[in-house]
């Protein structure tokens, strides 16, 4: 579904010219769900940069169904991100203003319908997420992992086939932690999507089809 | 249906600094429009004031002067005169069709010998004399008897020739040929229905085949030909002209034109012509530099007023801009094109423009007519309200504008690479 070739990515340090992704290569098929992890500022947001159409890579290609990604097109790396992709951050990256019922139809609305059906797909979700009691409260009144519970819901809308996870449980405490592994265990089980996530967690790992490691700009496989 | 909820969304962002933006260009809109009246208002009251009560001057045209001789029919040839150095009946055509002309009274001088003879006091007086023929309106304030007019509007031959005489002739005869030869000084009343011979076609010095003698006599004085000469009606002098075959060459014109900038314009045109011009045109120039002054000076505050809220709506698309970084961040990453979140931006400015154009125009309508009602100031104002396309152009700019400036808010958007995920 997602395949990756030769990408790289180097960004100018102190005048130096240093490369964070190195000839990347990676292939993502239907249901599966893999963890990257590395320290911090290996570069692993960056791929996801990358993956999304935000950042554009100086060498290599990404296929996405068998489709290469433009991402000199805006408008179509928009369209991906929002027909096909979804998005869960460590930092929620929630509109704290609007009700929880809004933040999660945001990408919908983005997409142009806010019908009924869609209202009821939202409350659907959050009731997944258990938190359909409190669609009418503003967002930034969420404890942190009732806002990563909705930021989940909101990544699934618009039925994704590839969700995005940066590090989303890092800000969260180990009970909530659970809470959220749980839900991407049930995403990854019943939704059908694939997943991506970016984690130090090793709950989350754990339940990972496969796992890699970005060290030096190298994404290499880990094994088990 | 969902974008254009988020466009609305977009219009709630910020609403405060908005709110204040929209007070700039409400304000700014209105400061142009004050200035905008101002100098209409000004520059109605210059014309109905100074343009329509003073009329502006005559302009005399004459040909110019030239040093060599006409020097025609050499080896057969005829040699075209100078541009400029005649007025004949093409010119003078030529001069009644420039804009701005609004009359033209032409000054056609006998070009055949002419000699008057005068009896009074029981002396018989003959003179060589020139005569210059005039149209009717040139003289119209010194040509009081009905029969006269009649005559100098419609002469026929066989007529009697109503003529006029020079105040420069009245007074150089008083001043310096009547005492000098003996001569009674005579008054206006005196000469007024004298009767005059007039030798058309003959002088002291030669006699054209065909002269005659014609019966005449002094219905007036006039001041506007200054010239030691007995005026004729024009139609005489042309008739007399065309009788003895000779060209019709005027030796001025009075230009009367229709407003004050028609007096500059007019004046540059004819000297094209290779004429000579003169004119009084300063009253006409300063009131045009007057007017032309506050235009400018209006002009100039509108584009600084305009200038302050420029850069007051660029400051502010930038604070707002900056301060919905992270709303458009997200909007972003989850699948809003750049087109759309700057097409937002745009439109969100563009519509504040418009309300503050509308509200600053119907504020103005209604705040100056009361003002000018409360203060008495009807009498100097003549233009109350702005028109249609006036207030559409306003409208247009007060939209346009805070759209252009909004770029800079888009600028630092775009210019921090950090539309990303971090």
């Amino acid at each position: 579904m997602l395949v990756l070739e030769k990408i790289s990515k180097s960004f100018k340090i102190d005048g130096k010219r240093k490369y964070v992704l190195e000839d990347i290569n990676l292939e993502v098929n239907g249901h599966d769900v893999v963890a990257i992890t590395g320290r911090s500022g290996e570069g692993k947001t960056t791929l996801l940069n990358i993956i999304a159409g935000i950042i554009v890579p100086e060498k290599g290609k990404i296929y996405y169904r068998n489709r290469r990604v433009i991402h000199f097109l805006d408008i179509h790396t928009a369209y991906l991100r929002n027909r096909h992709f979804g998005f869960v951050f460590q930092t929620f990256k929630l509109l704290p203003e609007e009700t929880v019922l809004e933040n999660v139809l945001l990408p919908a609305k983005i997409k142009g319908f806010v019908g009924e059906k869609i209202k009821d797909r939202a409350e659907s979700l959050l009731k997944d997420v258990g938190l359909l009691e409190f669609k009418k409260m503003k967002a930034g009144y969420l404890s942190g992992g009732q806002k990563q519970r909705l930021s989940i819901a909101r990544a699934l809308i618009n039925n994704p086939s590839l969700i995005l996870a940066d590090e989303p449980t890092a800000n969260l405490d180990k009970e909530t932690s659970a809470e959220i592994v749980s839900i991407f265990k049930n995403i990854a089980a019943n939704d059908g999507c694939s997943i991506i996530m970016v984690t130090h967690q090793e709950e989350l790992i754990s339940f990972t089809k496969e796992k890699y490691k970005l060290t030096n700009g190298k994404l290499e496989k880990q094994n088990g | 249906m969902g974008k254009i909820l988020l466009l609305l969304k977009e219009l709630r962002g910020n609403f405060f600094l908005n709110f204040i933006l929209l007070i700039v260009v409400m304000i700014s809109t209105l400061l142009s429009l004050v200035f905008i009246i101002v100098v209409l208002n000004f520059s109605n009251y210059i014309d109905k004031t100074f343009s329509k009560s003073i009329s502006p001057d005559m302009i005399k045209v004459s040909p110019r002067p030239t040093s060599t001789p006409k020097i025609t029919g050499l080896f057969g040839m005829k040699l075209k005169q100078p541009k400029g150095t005649y007025i004949d009946d093409d010119i003078l055509y030529q001069i009644k069709k420039i804009k701005g002309v609004k009359e033209v009274s032409p000054l056609l001088a006998s070009r055949i010998p002419m000699q008057v003879m005068v009896s009074i006091f029981g002396l018989n007086y003959g003179s060589d004399l020139i005569c210059i023929g005039v149209d009717y309106n040139l003289i119209a304030q010194d040509l009081k008897d009905k029969n006269a007019i009649k005559l100098w509007n419609n002469w026929k031959e066989g007529n009697e020739i109503p003529t006029m005489i020079p105040e420069i002739l009245f007074q150089a005869y008083n001043s310096s040929m009547a005492e000098p030869n003996n001569l009674p000084k005579v008054s206006k009343d005196m000469l007024i229905g004298v009767k005059l011979k007039l030798n058309v076609g003959k002088s002291s010095l030669k006699t054209l085949n065909g002269s005659s003698t014609e019966n005449a006599y002094v219905a007036g004085f006039t001041d506007k030909v200054a010239n030691i000469c007995l005026v004729l009606p024009l139609r005489v002098m042309r008739y007399y002209n065309e009788k003895f075959n000779v060209r019709s060459e005027y030796i001025h014109l009075y230009v009367k034109v229709a407003d004050h900038a028609s007096m500059v314009s007019v004046t540059k045109k004819l000297k094209e012509m290779g004429l000579i011009v003169e004119s009084d045109k300063t009253l006409s120039e300063e009131i045009l530099k007057l007017k032309n002054f506050v235009s400018i000076i209006g002009n100039v505050f509108i584009i600084i007023v305009i200038f302050i809220a420029s850069i007051a709506i660029a400051f502010g698309s930038v604070v707002a801009v900056s301060n919905r970084f992270e709303y458009y961040k997200i909007l972003r990453i989850l699948g809003s094109s750049k087109t759309y979140i700057v097409f937002s931006i745009i439109f969100k400015y563009a519509l504040l423009g418009f309300l503050a154009g509308i509200l600053a125009i119907n504020l103005f309508d209604y705040a100056f007519k009361m003002i000018a009602t409360k203060f008495s100031l009807v009498s100097y104002i003549s233009i109350t309200s702005l028109t249609k396309p006036m207030k559409n152009n306003i409208i247009l700019l007060s939209t346009l504008i805070p759209a252009f400036f909004s770029l800079f808010g888009i600028l630092k958007l775009y210019d921090q690479k950090e539309l990303v995920i971090d």
